[in-house]
């Protein structure tokens, strides 16, 4: 079947890269400057941001007009970010743009250099196209900053038990008790957390990324930077989120594993999927951002079979640049007997097709639709059973 | 890595320089990548026997992210590794949005580091009309930026355009110009013409490039110039011609 890509009658789309850049840099003192007449800025700032109402952060977009960008003119992009950087003082600024900044080649790298050389404060060109999905953003955002303040040469001496968890936003893990129960599931388990990228860590914190054994890769938003890092180093990645005891135990269980021996491990076993969209019938379909899926998959799989009703469980991710073909999702959601996945899924399923729907809000998603409902799911306390009985 | 790219007016023979060129680049032992940007993706035409390659975009407006770097590179003639950008339907879509795109998928691919060259030459469409095009001259692309003219005032505007399009990123870190390509197509006061243009520019004619029959007869057979005239006056100045480029690209 020729994959449609383009046509979603009736799902949505995840969040665009550009959110995912300002969402990774929120919390690190810099200025981000989304370059696009402003369109993708208040989404950013009224779904995708939870954290734009309690925590101040420098977001600023560039009000790019029709003839500035058909005219080349960089200048004036140049003297505004400039003149707010004097005002303000940032420790960095960072350029990221949409998609007409992208469709006229803006020359990212060369603007950042010169409104460097203006202010002398650090720029990060960030060349996102709002084509792609916050992943692909996330990741180019953590990967710059990281190319630019953190040293390699720390990991030498990188404490033994050191881990950083990377791939961090509220994208996927909203702003509920995740990222603390994720950073205690690994303390709890005699884990140093190092760095979590980038919740709840400072600047000064995060320069300090290279002092890790181990990057766990806890969302696909993240395995960008992990692995740029272990091209610097030869840092190890371990890909996986704990959710539940069994799978908190797998993916600690990874993570010493790659400690002793320094190889890349994913925390989740074989799944049933014969191809990307051809989910075993009658199973139970996770649907959502990759780590999580494989992860919450594979903690399902892990009960034993009669608390999972004998079914067992497959993940269905989005692609980074092109989403989910529609028509191959909806074939496989009918296909399935239960399917976990964001509450604006449901729709694509008819009463008469008799499949569980099961809600698991997801912020990249929704945004702030279901946040109220968003579980907190990271750690060992998190009941899969529970989740799979609908309660 | 040397890094050089050639601009010039459209039909003013850069495809036909460029290939010769790294025809004589190839013949020193260099291991040549020859990038066509250009939607008409006629670069390479005379390294693979007359035969159009699949262009970048075409092949990844099929296979998308499937695309390996095998499906957008092709190896010709002595070696020499080439690439076509390739364009959107004439009349429709964005062709300097297309090499910016094509240029992308190269680097998404590492091709750098798999097909390790020693010289990557880019050969872009005439005047630098918009951002795309420009792409060889920025973001680390090209050190040096070579432009072919003729005598002819619309390809002494053109050269000038490019030589300013060129001095507009001088300030952005990325290339500069190399000199003129004087590629004579015979008319009055050709070689004074060029001289004063580089003059102006503050640059210099490197080559001074005989209008040889040569070139349209090893054409007829499919083949390019270097390959079937190799000791021909042409041939011979682009052989002169590169062991100049390669002086001005040491070091970068």
């Amino acid at each position: 079947m020729k994959r449609d890509y383009q046509t979603h009658v009736f799902t949505s789309t995840y969040t665009a890269d550009v959110s995912g850049v300002c969402s990774a840099l929120y919390e690190l003192g810099g200025m981000s400057v989304l370059h696009d007449p402003s369109g993708c800025n208040s989404t950013y700032s009224t779904h995708d941001e939870p954290r734009w109402f309690d925590t101040d952060s420098l977001m600023y977009v560039s009000g790019l007009d029709e003839i500035t960008a058909v005219m080349g003119d960089d200048a004036v992009l140049i003297r505004d970010v400039v003149a707010a950087a004097r005002d303000l003082n940032p420790r960095f600024i960072t350029l990221c743009g949409a998609s007409i900044p992208h469709i006229i080649a803006f020359d990212f790298r060369g603007v950042a250099y010169l409104i460097e050389r203006e202010c002398g404060i650090p720029v990060l060109p960030v060349p996102t196209d709002g084509l792609k999905s916050y992943v692909s953003g996330v990741g180019l955002a953590l990967t710059a900053w990281l190319e630019r303040f953190a040293d390699p040469a720390e990991f030498a001496a990188a404490p033994d038990n050191a881990v950083n968890l990377v791939g961090v936003t509220p994208l996927d893990f909203s702003i509920n008790d995740n990222v603390r129960m994720l950073r205690a599931a690994f303390a709890d388990a005699g884990f140093a957390v190092n760095c979590c990228m980038a919740m709840g860590d400072s600047f000064e914190t995060m320069t300090h990324a290279f002092r890790a054994r181990v990057n766990v890769v806890v969302s696909s938003a993240g395995r960008r930077a992990a692995r740029w890092m272990k091209k610097q180093c030869g840092i190890p990645m371990v890909e996986g989120l704990p959710i539940g005891a069994a799978q908190t135990d797998a993916l600690l269980g990874a993570v010493r594993a790659t400690l002793s021996d320094g190889k890349d491990r994913a925390a989740w076993g074989e799944f049933g999927n014969t191809g990307r969209y051809t989910v075993p019938e009658g199973g139970i379909l996770v649907i959502g951002e990759e780590v999580f899926a494989k992860s919450l998959a594979n903690a399902i799989n892990l009960l034993p079979a009669e608390r999972r009703s004998g079914l067992t469980a497959c993940p269905l991710w989005p692609d980074v640049d092109e989403g989910m073909p529609e028509e191959e999702l909806i074939a496989a959601m009918r296909t399935a007997r239960t399917v976990i996945a964001d509450p604006l899924y449901r729709v694509v399923l008819r009463p008469r097709d008799g499949v569980q729907f099961i809600p698991f809000p997801h912020e990249a998603y929704s945004g702030r639709i279901f946040r109220a409902e968003l579980p907190a799911f990271a750690g060992p306390d998190f009941s899969v059973e529970q989740l799979l009985s609908g309660r | 890595m040397y890094r050089f790219a050639v601009y010039g007016k459209g039909g003013i023979g850069k495809s036909t320089t460029c290939s010769a060129l790294s025809c004589a680049f190839a013949e020193m032992g260099l291991k040549v990548m020859q990038v066509g940007c250009d939607p008409k993706s006629d670069s390479t035409l005379y390294l693979h026997g007359g035969e159009r390659i699949p262009t970048m975009l075409d092949v990844l407006r099929e296979k998308r992210e499937r695309a390996t770097l095998d499906d957008l590179i092709c190896t010709g003639y002595r070696g020499i590794v080439c690439a076509e950008a390739g364009g959107p339907t004439p009349g429709l879509g964005c062709a300097g949005r297309g090499i910016a795109a094509a240029f992308e998928a190269l680097d998404e691919r590492d091709v750098f580091e798999v097909v390790k060259p020693d010289l990557v030459l880019y050969d872009v469409l005439g005047d630098v009309v918009c951002g795309g095009f420009a792409m060889p001259i920025r973001e680390g692309y090209a050190d040096r930026v070579f432009i072919v003219t003729s005598g002819e005032n619309m390809s002494i505007y053109a050269a000038a355009n490019i030589a300013m399009a060129v001095e507009n990123f001088r300030n952005r870190g990325y290339a500069s110009l190399g000199g003129l390509i004087l590629n004579r197509r015979n008319v009055p006061d050709e070689r004074e013409k060029v001289q004063t243009l580089a003059d102006d520019l503050h640059t210099e004619i490197l080559a001074d490039l005989p209008r040889d029959d040569h070139i349209s007869d090893a054409q007829d057979t499919l083949r390019g110039v270097m390959e079937v005239y190799p000791d021909c006056a042409y041939a011979q100045g682009i052989r002169a011609l590169a062991r100049r480029m390669l002086e001005m690209g040491e070091g970068q």
